[in-house]
């Protein structure tokens, strides 16, 4: 018998574990779907608002928008209740939890059954004695972790739930709490405890505080009980003396060898709050029970509470049972009348009204013994009996739970996305027809032939023929050479001329001669020249660059092509609007889009296209850092103003030479390079294969916007938008 | 009869053996005509030290003495100075007359000429009129390096052509030639102020080679010159790069608005780097040497004068393959 309870939990536990990759999978299948159902809204609500003149489009996207939030909160349930599944699934325990109102004599069987006694874990009769929910494992460790709030938690969980019943603002700090001004009573006798204990709480925060931010810690077994009881023994006071560390405790674990060993991976779980006079322990008391617990033990004892199944009985049970992770709440909690410590026949009266009242759903067992076997064999061995009855079938009912929701919600989208779609195109779309529309594509790719190809003839007379070098470049140089100049004849990493003598004439005294000085000299001098040039160059390279996107942007806007479509703005920002209106056109103009991104990604960089043409300077530069030279003069300090002459002119010389080369490679390059891009993104545009489907397919979705409204609105684009919105939301869940 | 005196009466009808220098204002033509003779002078003091060469180069007259020293002075006291620029030194004013003569084994020779004259004179037709061109047994067009080298900007090339007077040195050697008639005649393209274009010798630590450019550049700029010359059987074309100086190099390169460029040199401040060097002058007297020995062999005329002339030539030849490979002049392109 007892090996075969130890089987059947490890069983429970592996079957658990191995539906865990099918939640897995399904919260992979939701995650898709968040970001269309985010879009699919935001799409529709700019329909909704660039609409004003269709007043039922309007409607039927606010309707959209109200229904596409409930898909997103049931998404969400959905994918908070897979991932707490998975938390259970994945959890190496099988839990049991113990409620009951206080008294009915749960910590006494939780000390039985887990071996415990009041020097852990209190019991006393009639008084609440664990303020902490403790979780007790199975193991040899015999030792307890106790996990403590920081001072933001501790404010969070213990005390704002006060201040919020008796109408405080919640002290954000603890000093705020140490001086946290209280009413001296409350009319009703309810808010007057939660005051008593609130002022109880403040006045002896001291006793606490310092445990608040110190993590988890272990603790031996012999020292638990001053961290999750009310109380301690005191001799000298009947009832022990009030301790405050439990305030501090955000949760235990108490791991020891239960007297029944052969339980396994067990854990129970001591769970106060149930009818006690506390808000922070409200809502804590059912806390994470779907993740938490497999089996609620619902204590009952007749003393100090009526026999019959009463309102109280029944309130609590609807709390746990609210509670109930999956299944039905009579396989979840199992009803124990504890007989111990009580008279026969009161606890025989509470058995029959219970039985009479509950008995035909729930299980119902009597504690009878006062001792660890005989407790373990009237509950324990029961509960697990339970367990073993009904885990399995109701871990896969609550798999099946989540999948049957999925494809629920899935089919529900799909149906919302195909109406949303019958709507938005009776009510959106332009009545042109199609022939018209083809017309109208092919006089504006012809346009636009016409006009680039006047571009293009004159980047080729730039890149061919004239070979001007341009005017901002040469402007740039000298500016470079100037800066340079200055740098050469200044000291250059120095502050002034005389400071790197000076500091040259010290060098040479350190090392017996200006070697290492003067190869230092000629490193940063060389680093500094190829920087300068960098540095400049690449705006210059950057504004032909625009330039030339400029003029794709004049020709595409030209009012036979695409009539003001593109914004007024940066070149680049008004061709990422036409990428845009491409993403968005209703079928692919992938080729279009591919040639205006190009242009757009278009970059000239001097590192790495010019630089290494007109290195050769620096390459001889470096060189010549390897040449031993004899200086003119006849003290060090004259010998240093001839290094520095020599180094300035051999910099000199050397920007001297970059400049030249520099002017004929770009004269050279630069336009070829714009030819080049021009030419290919004019040859996707007009002479691609797919090009005339393209312009056709492009019109036919904003035929609209570039005919009727002049470019001047974005009426097609937005419900192209809100088409590619939906049918992304439609794939999302596929 | 000396044996210019011999080649004069051989081949020209005219007085003198001339050697005229063809160019526009600062080009550098006195320049090189100073460092011509005093780099053949030092040479053969060299080889008669070392050899028994004896040729030897002299001024004919005190006035032709005090012009070159005066002109190597100047230079000095540029290369002193620790820069140069464009301009540094001053312009020829009026047509001068360098008379040299040679001693050929202790006996001095007739009188031989070098011309140099105002490159204004380019633009007035009537001074070069002044000219005896056609007596000129070699013409030498000294051609700026670096005004060629560092024109890179479109917008300076057409003045640069302008201030390089290309269409007037086309018309000008179009004339020598034609003057010439049938006579010989040795044409030689030199261009100076090189030393920032050749690795050997090395001036400064930046020096690279980039003579193959400069010939090319050279050639296509004056084309319409060297098109003139081609197939003139009776000319013989000599391309001989020199540097002037030797010692600076060019540091920066600069156009006016005017398209004049405007060139600042460094000297060298490093040891022994810092003196007046010129490379390549002395090559062009001995390539006017031995075209006065290839036209006597031709004409089969041997004087006792003209192989004592020879035979001189032939012992400076190879003392200069004899020299070491720094100092050997290896960048003559025949044209022709």
């Amino acid at each position: 018998m007892s090996s075969s309870i130890a089987k059947q939990i490890n069983d429970i536990l592996e079957a658990r574990k191995s539906r865990v990759p099918q939640l897995e999978e399904l919260l992979r299948k939701c995650d898709p779907a968040e970001m269309p159902l985010r879009n699919a809204a935001a799409s529709l609500k700019e329909l909704a608002d660039n609409s004003p003149e269709k007043p039922i489009l309007v409607d039927a996207c606010r309707e959209y928008v109200g229904a596409i939030e409930k898909f997103q909160e049931k998404l969400a349930t959905l994918k908070n209740d897979v991932f707490i599944a998975r938390q259970r699934f994945l959890r190496g325990t099988v839990n049991i939890g113990f409620a009951g109102t206080k008294g009915t004599g749960k910590s006494f069987l939780l000390q039985k059954l887990s071996g415990l006694t009041d020097n852990e874990v209190p019991s006393a009769e009639g008084m609440p004695v664990t303020a902490v929910r403790s979780v007790i494992m199975n193991s040899e460790e015999n030792r307890a972790h106790i996990a403590f709030f920081t001072s933001a938690g501790f404010l969070a969980e213990r005390i704002a739930p006060f201040c919020n019943k008796l109408g405080l603002d919640e002290p954000a700090t603890l000093d705020a709490f140490r001086s946290l001004s209280l009413p001296e009573r409350c009319e009703r006798d309810e808010e007057d405890i939660y005051r008593q204990k609130l002022t109880e709480y403040r006045d002896n925060l001291a006793a606490y505080e310092e445990l608040l931010g110190t993590g988890e810690r272990i603790f031996d077994l012999k020292d638990l009980r001053q961290y999750v009881s009310y109380t301690i023994p005191n001799m000298g006071r009947p009832g022990g003396e009030k301790v405050y560390n439990w305030l501090a405790v955000k949760s235990a674990l108490i791991k020891c060898t239960f007297p029944r060993s052969d339980v396994g991976r067990l854990q129970l779980i001591d769970l106060p709050g149930l009818g006690e006079l506390d808000p922070s322990l409200e809502k804590r008391h059912t806390d994470n029970f779907k993740e938490l617990l497999d089996l609620c033990l619902y204590i009952r004892r007749p003393a100090g509470l009526r026999m019959d199944w009463d309102q109280e009985a029944q309130k609590a049970l609807d709390t746990l049972s609210e509670s109930c992770p999956a299944g039905k709440p009579s396989d979840f909690i199992v009803m124990v009348i504890n007989a111990g410590g009580c008279k026969t026949d009161m606890a025989e009266i509470m058995e029959r009204e219970t039985r009479e009242k509950m008995g035909v759903r729930y299980k119902i067992l009597k504690a009878e013994s006062s001792d660890s076997e005989g407790l373990s064999h009237e509950v324990l061995s029961k509960a697990l009996q339970q367990l073993a009855d009904v885990l399995p079938q109701n871990d896969q009912a609550l798999a099946a739970e989540l999948f049957e929701r999925y494809t629920h919600l899935k089919k529900q989208v799909k149906d919302f996305v195909d109406d949303a779609k019958r709507i938005l195109r009776k009510e959106g779309q332009d009545d042109t027809l199609d022939e018209v529309i083809w017309e109208k594509a092919k006089n504006a790719q012809e346009a636009f032939a016409e006009k680039s190809g006047e571009i293009l003839e004159d980047l080729a007379l730039k890149a061919f023929e004239k070979k001007e070098e341009p005017q901002e470049l040469l402007d740039a140089l000298d500016e470079i050479e100037n800066s340079l100049r200055s740098y050469l004849e200044n000291g250059m990493d120095e502050e002034t001329h005389e400071e790197w003598i000076k500091k040259a004439v010290r060098s040479r005294a350190k090392d017996r001669n200006f070697d290492r000085f003067k190869t230092d000299t000629f490193n940063h001098m060389r680093v500094h020249i190829a920087k300068e040039f960098s540095a400049s160059l690449n705006s210059i390279y950057r504004m032909y660059v625009e330039r030339c996107q400029a003029q794709a942007v004049a020709t595409f806007n030209d009012k036979e092509v695409l009539n003001g479509l593109l914004p007024e703005d940066k070149p680049a920002r008004a061709l990422k609007r036409l990428v845009e209106y491409m993403d968005q056109c209703r079928d692919s103009v992938e080729s279009m889009r591919r040639a205006v991104s190009e242009l757009i990604d278009l970059k000239i960089d001097h590192d790495t296209q010019f630089y290494p043409r007109v290195y050769e300077p620096i390459r001889v530069l470096k060189n010549a850092v390897e040449e031993h030279v004899e200086l003119e003069g006849s003290s060090h300090e004259e010998r240093a103003r001839s290094l520095y002459t020599l180094l300035a002119d051999l910099g000199t010389a050397t920007v001297s030479d970059i400049r030249g080369l520099l002017i004929q490679e770009v004269r050279s390059h630069l336009y070829n390079i714009l030819y080049v891009a021009f030419e290919r993104f004019d040859d996707a545009l007009i002479r691609s294969r797919e090009s005339d489907k393209e312009w056709r397919r492009f019109f036919q979705s904003y035929h609209l916007d570039i005919v009727k409204n002049g470019g001047k609105a974005s009426a097609a684009l937005v419900l192209n938008k809100a088409f590619k919105q939906l049918d992304a939301l439609g794939e999302s869940l596929l | 009869m000396s044996f210019i005196g011999d080649f004069i009466e051989l081949f020209d009808k005219n007085d003198d053996f001339s050697i005229g220098l063809f160019g526009p204002n600062g080009i550098g033509k006195t320049t090189l005509i100073a460092a011509m003779i005093e780099e053949f002078k030092a040479f053969s003091r060299d080889a008669e030290r070392k050899n028994s060469l004896r040729l030897k180069l002299k001024g004919a007259d005190e006035n032709t003495n005090r012009k070159l020293s005066t002109r190597i002075n100047d230079l000095k006291s540029g290369i002193g100075m620790g820069v140069f620029t464009t301009g540094t030194l001053t312009a020829t004013a009026e047509h001068e007359e360098y008379k040299l003569k040679f001693e050929v084994e202790g006996r001095f020779d007739k009188n031989f000429i070098m011309h140099d004259f105002p490159g204004e004179w380019l633009n007035n037709p009537g001074k070069l009129e002044q000219l005896d061109v056609a007596s000129w047994n070699v013409c030498i067009l000294p051609v700026d390096a670096c005004v060629i080298m560092e024109c890179h900007e479109r917008r300076y090339e057409q003045k640069m052509r302008v201030n390089l007077g290309i269409a007037q040195i086309e018309e000008f050697v179009s004339d020598w030639l034609s003057k010439r008639g049938s006579n010989p005649g040795l044409f030689i393209i030199a261009p100076v102020k090189c030393e920032s274009y050749f690795d050997k010798p090395a001036v400064s630590l930046l020096a690279s080679d980039k003579s193959l450019l400069l010939f090319n550049k050279v050639r296509e700029c004056y084309k319409g010159v060297l098109d003139t010359v081609k197939d003139k059987k009776n000319i013989k074309g000599l391309y001989m790069p020199v540097n002037t100086v030797g010692c600076c190099y060019l540091k920066k390169p600069s156009w006016t608005k005017d398209g004049e460029f405007m060139g600042e040199f460094a000297i060298s401040p490093m040891k022994g780097n810092n003196n007046w060097r010129p490379f390549g002058p002395v090559y062009i007297m001995f390539a006017i040497c031995q075209f006065i020995r290839h036209c006597f062999n031709n004409g089969k005329y041997l004087s006792s004068r003209v192989e004592a002339f020879c035979r001189a030539v032939d012992t400076l030849e190879k003392l200069v393959d004899e020299r070491d490979t720094e100092q050997r002049y290896e960048r003559t392109i025949i044209l022709q």
